[in-house]
């Protein structure tokens, strides 16, 4: 018999880390994001993100856009067909869990350590 | 396990991120505030109050300033966000859950409206069952969507201060024949307006606030 949290292995560490599936999360609530935008969601610094955005459009999830506005750099971001499919099965696999959590707890199966 | 609650509200604002800018709602709300209020006084108690007669003029001018915010702060809101967030996301055709609540709302909303000014409810009474009606229809599961529950209260408040009587908006809330029930409309509208502008604008600004963080750990 599957363990309850034996899907947790299984998760896609490109996606599974925190900033990366913040960014891949807003992604796929649109058709394409600008740079600064998901530096504000991320909380994290331009280096930092230009680090996890080379490594997803790396694993074929996003493709960046690069234009001038009014001679401004601007980089706008959309996910791949692949990386939607990827964004979407993650959020349901961590849902499953959740609510697998969350069955657990309402039977009582899981009791914290020391209690 | 990784905190949910976060990506929640990410999943929520990218989207709707126009929509959450309450605050340019503000000016709307205060200027329906304004004429609900001036609508509720007909009497000459009004026209000739402590102000005298310059208190039309001043509510005029009130009237136009407020105008004149109404087109000039959505414009400086937008400016502000692009600037300190980046543009806003280019969207997707609108989450259909999204539509279904809007929709269910504006119909059970304008529903009561109309029944107001057939029945003539008292005002408290009518207020107290937007409240209620917001309260029962407005979804209860999810931790973002659930924030807008909070609609009721002052509306349930104004209601209350209404029943208690408690002056001066006892006078505001007063049933009678001076008292249209479009008013009563009007004062739930703008609080509406007023409450869910700043729960907005809040929610934005939780989800955006962060500021980068230079020696984050990129790892994984």
């Amino acid at each position: 018999m599957k363990q309850p949290f034996e899907d947790l292995a299984g998760l896609d560490r490109l996606v599974h880390e925190p900033a990366r599936l913040a960014i891949l999360t807003a992604l796929s609530a649109c058709q394409s994001a600008d740079f600064l935008y998901l530096q504000s969601l991320t909380g994290i610094s331009k280096g930092n993100l230009s680090n996890h955005l080379a490594k997803l459009e790396e694993g074929g999830l996003i493709a960046l856009e690069k234009t001038y506005e009014r001679k401004t750099p601007r980089t706008r971001v959309h996910l791949t067909e692949v990386g939607r499919e990827a964004i979407t099965e993650h959020w349901e696999r961590l849902e499953a869990l959740h609510a697998e959590a969350e069955r657990l707890r309402s039977a009582g199966s899981l009791v914290p350590e020391g209690a | 396990m990784i905190d949910l609650e976060p990506f929640r509200r990410v999943r929520y604002v990218t989207p709707r991120r126009k929509e959450l800018q309450g605050l340019r709602y503000l000016p709307m709300s205060a200027l329906m505030l304004l004429i609900a209020l001036v609508g509720s006084h007909p009497s000459p108690a009004v026209a000739h109050g402590p102000l005298g007669p310059s208190t039309q003029a001043g509510q005029t001018f009130g009237i136009v300033v407020d105008g004149v915010l109404l087109f000039v702060l959505p414009l400086l809101m937008d400016r502000w966000y692009d600037r300190v967030y980046g543009p806003a996301p280019a969207l997707d055709p609108l989450d259909p859950l999204y539509l279904r609540e809007a929709g269910i709302l504006t119909f059970l909303l304008a529903g009561s409206f109309t029944i107001q000014n057939i029945v003539h409810l008292p005002a408290p009474i009518f207020l107290l069952s937007i409240a209620l009606v917001l309260w029962v229809v407005w979804p209860p599961e999810g931790t973002i969507r659930r924030q807008y529950r909070r609609l009721c209260v002052p509306i349930a408040l104004v209601a209350a201060l209404g029943i208690a009587p408690i002056e001066p908006l006892y006078g505001v809330l007063r049933a009678g024949p001076d008292f249209a029930g479009s008013t009563a409309s009007f004062l739930a509208l703008s609080l509406i307006g007023f409450v869910g502008g700043v729960l907005d604008h809040r929610l934005l600004i939780t989800t955006l606030h962060r500021r980068p963080k230079e020696h984050h750990e990129a790892t994984i």
